[in-house]
């Protein structure tokens, strides 16, 4: 009886969607980011980004997302950071768009107050923002090929998507 | 023809076809209409706002106060643009304005016969009786006659664009100073933009690349702009007017189309920026000013030598500058016949006057020009004798002084300064990103004006930490800037006006005067002087020199108006871009949007979310046939609908039941786990917020529920009752709402068909109302609530929102047998309002827990966010309106929200005002209209008839006040 498609997306949207990758945010308590950060590094191997960076690689990300907030991009089985903190399931609630650094800046240069360069937004650097009156976080990859990431909430997609159509006249 | 045989900066080599008011004409690449119609002999280019009497141009620059028209035709038109700033292109179309029948024979020119009748604030003493007259017919008659352009009313489809830029060091302006600090950013490395309002870079320097009188060469101006365009780094700006300048750096520019580009908005973040907006002739105000012909020197000269165009046969230069001598002498070299120059000074430069072959009058005023829509016919002077005499001339050239162009320095609140060796104002002390070089910050040389530049910018680049640069500047020769500042000339015989674009005179200062007004701000309202599109460019010094004169002060003393963005007009469509119709603004479609749009439901906006309102079936022709429907199988069967967009909220840690404490008035700390409680919140003013249930899940876990349209404002909400009044709870919070798919499930037969799908035992015993639990739908984790919005049997089902279209389906094939329908948010409303169930409406930011009946929810025993102030008295007056049950003593007869109850027999005042309904439908299941309303000592009033008086859809009805409780009052089918 359910046979759902393996993301709640677009059909055809202008950039790949990052799918099959479990999202999650991470939350840690007053007073036990180090145990956290510990954690981390020991159980997962990553280690956790300062405010505005993100961390790790294609296999999980960690991408600050606020104050004690990170977003969690990956597969991380049955890892608990309990007691140290609390995750909140976020695959479903989520898109995440991957688009060329290049094309990126072409975007937001319509849509956001938000410098792209390399001189004030260098690799690996993440932001909370909007873009076009969208909440968006950004992070920029660490490694490998130059891309943004761009998580939207999944209700804005569709509507996100044909913005951006109309920007780069897609 | 008024074509210079040679020169200027236009291609003469490429002709372009224009019109004007339906007449066409040829100009050249590098023309302004502005520019294109003088080369063509057109002098008579527009009629005044006012009297209508005929104008001819009067600047070559933005702050041209006469030159509007109206470019394009039907709906994509621009009306109101400055000629004078109009690139000439191919195909250009533009129509003259405020004017009838046409330009020529303006019949409504008989206003300036009537003009004593309608000076300065005429409208604020006249057109008094009867009142009721005024919005009818006075003012759209006034409208009508006075005036600009008009919209074509129709859709604008033109496109608009957005271009967010960031920079190190921005520069506004392209004339000497700010084209000599571009270059030094440029070659230092600094991320530079160049903004120009004009589509050519040089500013001044382009009406002076034939005569190289400072010694700066055309060479030296092509080098550096050539320079700069291929520099990697600098961004050339051209055709954009920066517009406004706002906190932190932050800049606004206004892009104008060029071969088919669109409006751009440009919004620029620098780190500094250099201000380099130079500064503006003004005029001298005396009888006739305004005949055409009459223009600013520095126009005249830039007309001549930049466009190739001989702007009149036989000029006289009316000046009190050195420039003004500069601009009779290239006049003089393009072939203009140059009659006299009249200056009232009587120590002019001797280099100046040694130097002129023209005939000279120091010590001289012009006290009229005669002429009419034709043009100047001839000036009549008064000498330093006090003889007058008559000089034959088509054109006069006025330099009156220079005023710097500050207005961008102002924009942050700066006080601008009175600067006497200039008699002008100069900025003030300007924020620490901001810079003024070359003339805005004082009158000076094209050589002193690039060093300014490179000194500004270099200090800028030292805080930035580049590197400086050398850049060598061109030779330039000394030249003379004295100036001595004439207002005006008083004149008893024709009107002197100071404010051409609102027809201002020194008559009607001087009568703001008289008549009691003494501050800047209240004559510039009182006259509309400087309020025009020009913002008083060319007006504004001088009305503020008369005023001081009649208040026998000076102009430093007499103070200054205030400067506000949008330095240029800007046209709407221009700052919405992107954003209009389908792109106005966000959308958000919750999982199961697809799946209702294939069934055909109809969709309404609730806040950014699409939600299905109804699902009308083959045959329900009328929407009130599906809703019945719909709300007719949930009473009866079962239904379920989307409520996906309300907001739910994650709530973790140990303090989070003491968290939701702070939050809503009633108590949660002891809430079990799998359980859910309805909760209401309040502002800090003691008004409701917000309601919705929140759950308890595990002991440390809870998810709250918002409304669709307050998701947003809660959060942000908790937020601050976190951050900032209890920042030691250990507590976090995250919104869940996109990532959950919820379907309400309701009806006598939900169970069966829920029960159908999921595995755990949903019985009343096993699952009682207001139970929650975690739980799995085939393999999938899923969250089950047994809440009741509609006062059926029901249960809220969540499963991650990628399954959210295959549980629509599963429900569809489950509840088949009991022919289970979706129902959409009109169905949801109609079921609320027969079961009482407050909702938008209701908590609408003006009620209180009182209003909505759940005062006894208000725990006394807790502090809340609100508590205090919902104790004021008068939010607990019995006479305050309280939540209330209606329904229509004919069944029939329909009332809907926005209706003020009043008694019987009373009049439709205010004084009988008992409250209003807030709500109202047609309930299937009662066959009568109901609805839910605030009214006052509603208790007292069960039963009785009172009217709901509709007086914007002109209806009134009677209705009986009753129970807002339909249907099951006692709340029996909650728990079967």
């Amino acid at each position: 009886m359910f046979d759902p498609p393996p993301y709640l997306g677009l059909a055809a949207p202008l950039f790949p969607l990052v799918e099959n990758r479990r999202v999650t945010m991470l939350m840690a308590r007053d007073g036990h980011e180090t145990a956290l950060r510990m954690r981390l590094s020991r159980e997962l191997g990553v280690s956790l980004p300062e405010t505005g960076r993100s961390t790790g690689d294609d296999s999980l990300w960690i991408v600050w997302s606020g104050a004690r907030q990170w977003l969690l991009v990956g597969n991380i089985g049955s890892w608990s950071p309990a007691p140290y903190a609390y995750l909140s399931e976020q695959s479903d609630g989520r898109a995440i768009i991957a688009i060329p650094t290049e094309k990126a800046r072409h975007i937001f240069a319509h849509g956001s107050a938000l410098d792209l360069e390399d001189s004030a937004f260098s690799r690996g650097q993440a932001a909370l923002t909007k873009l076009n009156h969208f909440p968006v976080l950004i992070w920029r990859s660490n490694d490998g090929e130059d891309r943004i990431f761009m998580v939207v909430i999944r209700s804005y997609l569709e509507s996100l998507d044909a913005w951006v159509r109309e920007i780069v006249g897609g | 023809m008024s074509r210079l045989a040679h020169g200027g900066l236009i291609d003469r080599s490429r002709s372009l076809s224009f019109t004007f008011d339906g007449r066409r004409y040829q100009g050249h690449p590098g023309d302004t209409l502005a520019s294109a119609l003088l080369a063509n002999d057109v002098r008579l280019v527009g009629r005044s706002f006012k009297y209508h009497r005929p104008r001819g141009l009067f600047t070559a620059d933005s702050s041209e106060p006469n030159g509007l028209v109206q470019i394009g035709s039907g709906n994509d038109c621009d009306p109101n643009a400055k000629m004078t700033t109009v690139e000439l292109v191919d195909g250009l179309e533009a129509v003259s304005q405020n004017r009838w029948p046409s330009l020529q024979f303006d019949l409504r020119a008989v206003h300036d016969w009537i003009a004593p009748l309608i000076s300065a604030g005429f409208y604020y003493k006249t057109f008094m009786w009867p009142a009721s007259f005024w919005e009818k017919v006075y003012e759209p008659l006034i409208r009508k006659a006075a005036g600009l352009g008009a919209l074509g009313g129709a859709p604008d489809r033109r496109q608009y664009t957005r271009h967010y830029a960031h920079c190190d060091v921005l520069v506004v302006g392209s004339g000497p100073a700010g084209l000599t600090a571009a270059l030094h950013a440029g070659r230092a490395g600094a991320r530079t933009i160049l903004a120009e309002e004009d589509f050519a870079f040089g500013g001044q320097l382009l009406r002076r690349r034939q005569v190289s009188e400072d010694g700066i060469t055309a060479a030296w101006l092509d080098e550096v702009i050539d320079e700069l365009a291929n520099c990697e780094n600098v961004t050339l700006l051209p055709r954009t007017a920066i517009f406004g300048a706002y906190d932190g750096g932050h800049f606004a520019g206004l892009e104008k189309p060029c071969n088919g580009t669109p409006y751009r908005t440009w919004k620029i973040t620098a780190k500094r920026t250099v201000i380099a907006t130079g500064c503006q002739e003004r005029g001298i105000v005396f009888g006739g000013n305004d005949v055409p012909g009459v223009m600013l020197a520095s126009a005249i000269r830039t007309y001549a030598e930049r466009f190739g165009v001989k702007p009149g046969d036989s000029a006289v230069i009316f000046t009190s500058t050195d420039d003004g001598w500069r601009s009779a002498a290239a006049l003089a070299r393009c072939g203009v016949d140059v009659a006299a120059i009249v200056d009232p000074r009587t120590d002019v430069d001797q280099r100046l006057t040694q130097d002129s072959k023209i005939d000279a009058y120091c010590g001289a005023v012009i006290e009229d020009v005669r002429g009419g829509r034709r043009g100047v016919r001839d000036v009549r002077i008064r000498d330093s004798d006090g003889v007058r005499r008559q000089i034959r001339c088509d054109l006069v050239g006025v330099s009156g002084g220079w005023t710097p162009n500050i207005g961008l320095t102002c924009h942050l609140g700066t006080k601008p300064v009175w600067d006497s060796k200039i008699q002008s104002y100069v900025p003030g002390q300007l924020p620490n990103f901001m810079a003024a070089a070359g003339s805005v910050a004082g009158l000076c040389t094209t050589m002193e004006a690039c060093r300014s530049g490179a000194e500004t910018v270099n200090q800028i680049l030292d805080s930035l930490g580049f590197q400086r640069q050398r850049v060598a500047l061109p030779a330039s020769a000394a030249i003379t800037l004295a100036q001595k500042p004439v207002w005006r000339v008083p004149t008893n015989t024709r009107k002197a006006f100071v404010d051409m674009q609102h027809d201002v005179t020194d008559a009607d200062i001087e009568q703001a005067h008289r008549e009691g007004f003494r501050a800047a701000e209240h004559v510039k309202r009182y006259t509309t002087l400087g309020m025009a599109t020009d913002q008083g460019r060319t007006s504004n010094l001088n009305g503020l020199a008369i005023l001081a004169d009649a208040r026998n002060t000076n102009v430093a003393d007499t103070g200054l108006t205030s400067y506000r963005p949008p330095y240029v007009p800007v046209p709407i469509g221009a700052l919405a871009a992107e954003n209009r119709e389908a792109a106005f603004r966000p959308i958000r479609l919750p999982p199961s949007h697809q799946w209702a749009e294939d069934r055909g439901a109809i969709f309404v906006d609730a806040g950014q979310w699409k939600r299905a309102q109804y699902f009308p079936r083959p045959g329900e022709t009328d929407w009130r046939d599906t809703v019945d429907r719909e709300v007719s199988t949930v009473r009866n069967s079962v239904g379920f609908c989307d409520v996906s967009t309300l907001g739910k909220i994650d709530i973790f840690g140990p303090d989070a039941g003491q968290f939701l404490d702070h939050l809503y008035i009633n108590n949660w700390q002891k809430l079990a786990v799998g359980k859910a409680r309805y909760g209401l919140m309040l502002r800090e003013d003691g008004f409701a917020l917000d309601d919705g249930t929140t759950s308890r899940l595990r002991s440390d876990y809870y998810i709250m529920t918002t409304t669709t349209a307050q998701a947003g404002r809660v959060f942000q909400h908790m937020k601050f009752a976190h951050q900032c009044l209890w920042p030691d709870l250990d507590v976090h919070f995250v919104s869940v709402t996109d990532q959950w798919a919820q379907y309400a499930v309701a009806g006598p037969k939900s169970r069966k068909v829920l029960q159908k799908l999921v595995k755990m035992d949903i019985s009343n015993e096993a699952f009682p109302y207001m139970g929650a639990v975690e739980t799995e739908l085939c393999g999938i984790p899923a969250r089950l609530y047994r809440l009741s919005f509609s006062g059926e049997l029901a249960y809220e089902i969540a499963v991650p929102a990628r399954y959210g279209r295959a549980l629509a389906d599963a429900l569809m094939e489950a509840g088949q047998e009991w022919d289970i329908c979706p129902y959409g948010t009109e169905a949801l409303g109609v079921m609320r309002i027969e079961k009482g169930h407050a909702a938008g409406p209701e908590i609408d930011g003006q009620t209180t827990a009182f209003d909505l009946g759940l005062g006894r929810m208000m725990s006394k025993k807790k502090d809340y966010i609100g508590r205090k102030m919902a104790e004021r008295a008068a939010l607990n007056d019995p006479a305050r309106p309280t939540l209330i049950g209606l329904k229509s003593v004919n069944p029939d007869a329909i009332f809907q929200a926005g209706a003020h109850i009043l008694p019987c027999r009373t009049t439709n005042s205010a004084e009988h005002d008992l409250g209003y309904v807030s709500s109202a439908a047609y309930s299937p299941g009662l066959e009568n209209y109901i609805g839910l309303g605030f009214l006052s000592h509603a208790s007292e009033r069960v039963g009785q008839q009172v009217r709901a008086v509709d007086l914007v859809r002109r209806r009134e009805t009677l209705v009986e006040v009753c129970d807002p409780h339909f249907v099951d009052p006692e709340g029996l089918r909650l728990h079967v």
